[in-house]
């Protein structure tokens, strides 16, 4: 699923897919917030981050062991990590991108839409949930080539 | 593919570097022959004793070309060698027999105090009938151990050395992405597993 919303909506539809997949583990792809900002943020707003993995792409610095640190241009790497966290839990889960949009700073469309395709195609592969989050205002042409990779499209 | 270029492109220009380095040390060993006077009188020296220390001796060939004569006679031949001045350093003279012979190879001990420099070899040959007849060539004095200082096996090793710095180069570049794979996938792996007791 891709959500198109506003910036200000953004953290509110991210705890919303919190709150409502809390039962199974969820994969976090954090590309605006540091991990630390985004735990703080969801215990703020009561949300129990135990079931999620974070993929902390915007520092470097290892605040915690338990957080896998990936820069936002090795979309490779990225996918990579993405495919072995997917592979690694075994049980029922989903992959949450919060915002898709960010690695148009880093990358070219191109190289993003195919990271996009890439990431689908392999959660289709092993039957995971992908909601991908981008706020309206950025990224339009990029959103125009990956309407097509996902299922359904939220304009909110 | 952009990335391996820039270590093959300075793998080749270390390589021609090196090569234009060591040719130019070994310059003297394509040293052009100098011109004669005379085509009947040729005086050769071998590329071996293009350069020589102070004190060895100059070997050289005399060839005596064109001759008329059937009967044996005896001819004079002259030899200077006269450094860069034009100051006779060596002056010897000699008289041969040449009848089928005609070529002689003869050698001259450089004084050992000889300073470094080119120096000009002659040779002069006086016929019976007083024709005489020229021939030139020169040579170079100077220390060994300069003239050694790279010799051609020190170039071989050093552009092997270069290739196979370049092949490791490739090799750690093409492996890296491998090696940080493994490194996320195990990293990945102990996450799970730490945390698999906290997932519902």
């Amino acid at each position: 699923m891709l959500i198109i919303t506003s910036v200000e909506n953004l953290n509110k539809e991210i705890i919303n897919i919190i709150s409502r997949e809390k039962d199974i583990p969820g994969i976090y792809v954090s590309l605006n917030k540091t991990q630390k900002s985004s735990n703080d943020f969801l215990k703020k707003n009561n949300i129990n981050s135990d079931n999620l993995f974070f993929i902390d792409c915007v520092t470097s610095i290892k605040t915690n062991e338990n957080v896998l640190h990936i820069p936002p241009t090795d979309l490779k790497k990225l996918s990579f990590a993405i495919k072995n966290f997917i592979k690694e839990i075994k049980q029922n889960k989903y992959l949450i991108i919060d915002a898709l949009s960010t690695l148009l700073i880093y990358n070219n469309e191109n190289k993003v839409a195919s990271f996009v395709k890439e990431i689908t195609e392999i959660a289709s592969q092993y039957n995971v949930k992908v909601i991908a989050l981008s706020p309206k205002t950025k990224g339009e042409d990029l959103l125009n080539k990956i309407f097509n990779f996902f299922d359904k499209v939220v304009k909110k | 593919m952009k990335n391996n270029i820039l270590p093959i492109l300075i793998l080749v220009a270390a390589i021609i570097i090196i090569l234009i380095f060591s040719q130019n040390q070994g310059i003297t060993n394509f040293a052009i022959k100098e011109n004669n006077y005379s085509s009947n009188l040729i005086l050769d020296i071998p590329e071996s004793h293009k350069k020589i220390n102070p004190g060895e001796d100059i070997w050289f060939t005399l060839k005596l070309l064109n001759l008329a004569n059937e009967n044996r006679i005896d001819v004079t031949i002259t030899f200077e060698i006269k450094d860069s001045d034009n100051s006779i350093i060596i002056s010897k003279s000699e008289t041969v027999a040449i009848e089928t012979q005609a070529s002689f190879v003869r050698q001259l001990k450089i004084p050992d105090e000889s300073p470094n420099g080119r120096y000009n070899i002659y040779a002069k040959v006086i016929y019976p009938d007083n024709n005489e007849v020229f021939a030139q060539n020169s040579f170079e004095v100077s220390n060994l151990s300069e003239k050694n200082s790279f010799p051609m096996y020190y170039t071989i090793l050093i552009i092997f050395a270069i290739i196979l710095l370049t092949i490791i180069i490739l090799i750690i570049k093409k492996l890296r992405p491998v090696l940080e794979n493994m490194k996320i996938k195990s990293k990945i792996h102990k996450i799970v597993k730490i945390r698999k007791n906290m997932i519902k």
